[in-house]
């Protein structure tokens, strides 16, 4: 399968690009779901330890916390409901088993995608007049610059 | 563009898990700052003070310049 590649206008101070999110208890014995929460407003942040989704994407599936975590951001720390989510790519594959912290209403982005899930992968943002944002999953490695 | 959709079979297939969660940590560190909405228009015209808000996620900016 081909990699995930998307070019933007111009270079980008931000990589957003389009997910979907599942409820692992819609998921069928084949693999297959029912439904989806799409979204084009994703950010991929390699600063955050975690996947952060928004409590629009919790409502919609009516999704139960699965435990409380810490969270420490910029300003100092607070307590959150984490939420079991799988989240499918902008390369139509899913990543089961997120634990994903509720962002609240205040969150800019309906997820942000953590290092939970970019670890996993090889990911690749080039600069070049346009910034270029790649990646493939699962990892290959001998990616050099 | 955003909200539930049916989702056609095959149309996603499964590839993998995530890193497993630390809960024994319990912890998390999430970098991520916004500006308030009151205050895009100043940040974007390099004009505001500072836009600061509580919570968990929190966006504090000083002009210095």
């Amino acid at each position: 399968m081909r990699n995930f590649r998307k070019q933007y206008n111009g270079i980008r101070k931000e990589i957003v690009t389009e997910v979907a999110v599942f409820d692992p208890k819609d998921e069928q014995p084949n693999g297959d779901f029912s439904q989806h929460f799409f979204t084009d407003n994703a950010a991929w942040d390699t600063g955050s330890e975690a996947t952060l989704i928004s409590q629009e994407i919790v409502d919609a599936f009516g999704l139960k916390p699965v435990g409380k975590g810490g969270m420490f951001g910029i300003g100092g720390g607070q307590t959150g409901d984490l939420y079991r989510i799988h989240l499918g790519l902008p390369d139509k594959k899913i990543i089961k088993n997120i634990i994903a912290f509720n962002g609240g209403d205040d969150l800019d982005y309906d997820v942000l995608i953590g290092m939970d899930v970019i670890s996993k992968m090889d990911f690749l943002i080039t600069n070049k007049d346009n910034t270029v944002f790649s990646f493939r999953h699962p990892s290959e490695g001998g990616v050099e610059l | 563009m955003k909200g539930l959709m049916k989702t056609n079979p095959g149309e996603y297939r499964i590839a993998g898990e995530a890193a497993k969660f630390d809960w024994a940590n319990k912890t998390a560190r999430v970098p991520y700052c916004r500006i308030m909405p009151q205050y895009r228009e100043a940040f974007n015209q390099g004009t505001y003070e500072k836009a600061e808000m509580p919570g968990h996620i929190y966006a504090k900016f000083q002009k210095t310049v």
